[in-house]
């Protein structure tokens, strides 16, 4: 007997296709390009160098930041008053009151730690400065955007979110955080996910 | 239509990432370079507001594919050559009919394999996936009517079995 169009389709149905894995940058392919190009695109502004202050959010790891100067007028250089910024993109500070489980409390069915006691923030192997975004930078808007992070078992971020808003800045400091990369961190051997604050240090110079 | 907020991107990631990875997969018979250009344009949509005209969904199908394709294009000579195009899941029991399937599926030629693809594991209807790749809705049935002839003379044989 012949299938039908419509037998055949719930037959063919059955096949389901394989899930992709977690929505997160990873180091590879084509996202490599797409982080290149963004590189590309911050060292081909013109660029100025400042020394890196330690950030009053208790940073503990200031990157030293490079810095585009960038007219505060209409983000075109050349004319207008001209001001450096800053961004410090800062790792690895607890929260305070955060449900933090150290290293030890780890079990191979919890397969997520925390950066705190006995577990020591992994170290970040890619780094991607944020983009201050220009209606930022004109409407003078600085501060502290910190995200809570949960980076994968291959040092990628998966998760983030938003623990200390300004709305003009939390896209740029998502969007360069999930370009991140870490090494894995190793709980008896085996990859963990980590669970950790970042700080996002916006600050306009000059 | 607008953009997407953030969760609206991850929840469309949830719901027809299994059917777009299957979608570019089925284009670019990789499921590694797949995986990259579903990333990439989600990623996209997660990283900047994009203005989209019509149907979400519809768009990302449209987005996967120029994604693949422009992929496809700058990897010409390895694409010929790929195999490694795993993506679908058989059930217990029929495994050697899932490798026939998609099997079947990569000799199908590009025009009716993507049709069916978004008919059956997009759930699209002819009109639904007649925009999303931008073809009149007749030349949609008519492309899945040869391409599912196709595979009904591959597979039943062996589904008899």
């Amino acid at each position: 007997m012949e299938w039908q169009d419509d037998e055949f389709e719930a037959f063919l149905r059955q096949f389901q296709p394989v899930k992709p894995k977690a929505l997160s940058p990873r180091r590879h392919g084509l996202l490599v390009l797409a982080a290149a190009a963004v590189l590309l695109t911050a060292v081909a502004l013109p660029m100025r160098f400042w020394r890196a202050v330690p950030a009053e959010t208790g940073v503990d790891e200031a990157a030293p930041s490079t810095l585009p100067a960038s007219d505060a007028t209409d983000g075109k250089p050349g004319s207008g008053e001209r001001r450096g910024i800053r961004i410090d993109a800062g790792r690895g500070i607890l929260t305070e009151g955060t449900t933090a489980r150290s290293g030890a409390d780890a079990t191979a069915a919890n397969q997520r730690v925390r950066v705190g006691e006995g577990v020591q923030p992994p170290v970040r192997i890619v780094n991607v400065n944020p983009v201050y975004p220009a209606e930022a930078q004109a409407a003078g808007i600085e501060g502290v955007v910190i995200l809570e992070i949960v980076i994968g078992e291959d040092g990628s971020v998966i998760e983030e979110q938003v623990v200390q808003s300004i709305p003009e800045l939390d896209q740029a400091a998502i969007d360069a955080v999930l370009q991140w990369r870490y090494e894995p961190t190793l709980l008896n051997g085996q990859p963990v996910e980590v669970e950790m604050t970042v700080t996002i240090n916006f600050t306009l110079l000059g | 239509m607008g953009s997407l907020d953030r969760q609206e991107v991850r929840t469309l990631y949830e719901l027809h990432g299994a059917a777009l990875l299957a979608y570019a997969i089925s284009l670019l018979q990789d499921r590694a370079a797949s995986e990259d250009v579903l990333q990439q344009v989600f990623l996209k949509l997660l990283g900047s507001p994009v203005t989209i005209n019509g149907q979400p969904l519809h768009y990302l199908y449209r987005a996967v594919r120029n994604t693949a394709l422009n992929y496809r294009r700058g990897q010409s000579r390895q694409a010929a050559l790929a195999s490694n195009g795993h993506w679908l899941e058989s059930p217990a029991g029929l495994e050697e009919i899932g490798l026939a399937l998609q099997s079947a599926l990569r000799e199908l030629p590009d025009e009716q394999r993507e049709i069916i693809v978004l008919r059956v594991w997009g759930q699209m209807t002819f009109e639904e996936a007649a925009a999303a790749l931008g073809i009149p809705a007749n030349t949609a049935a008519s492309r899945y009517r040869y391409g599912l002839a196709k595979l009904k003379e591959r597979l039943q044989p062996l589904a008899k079995e």
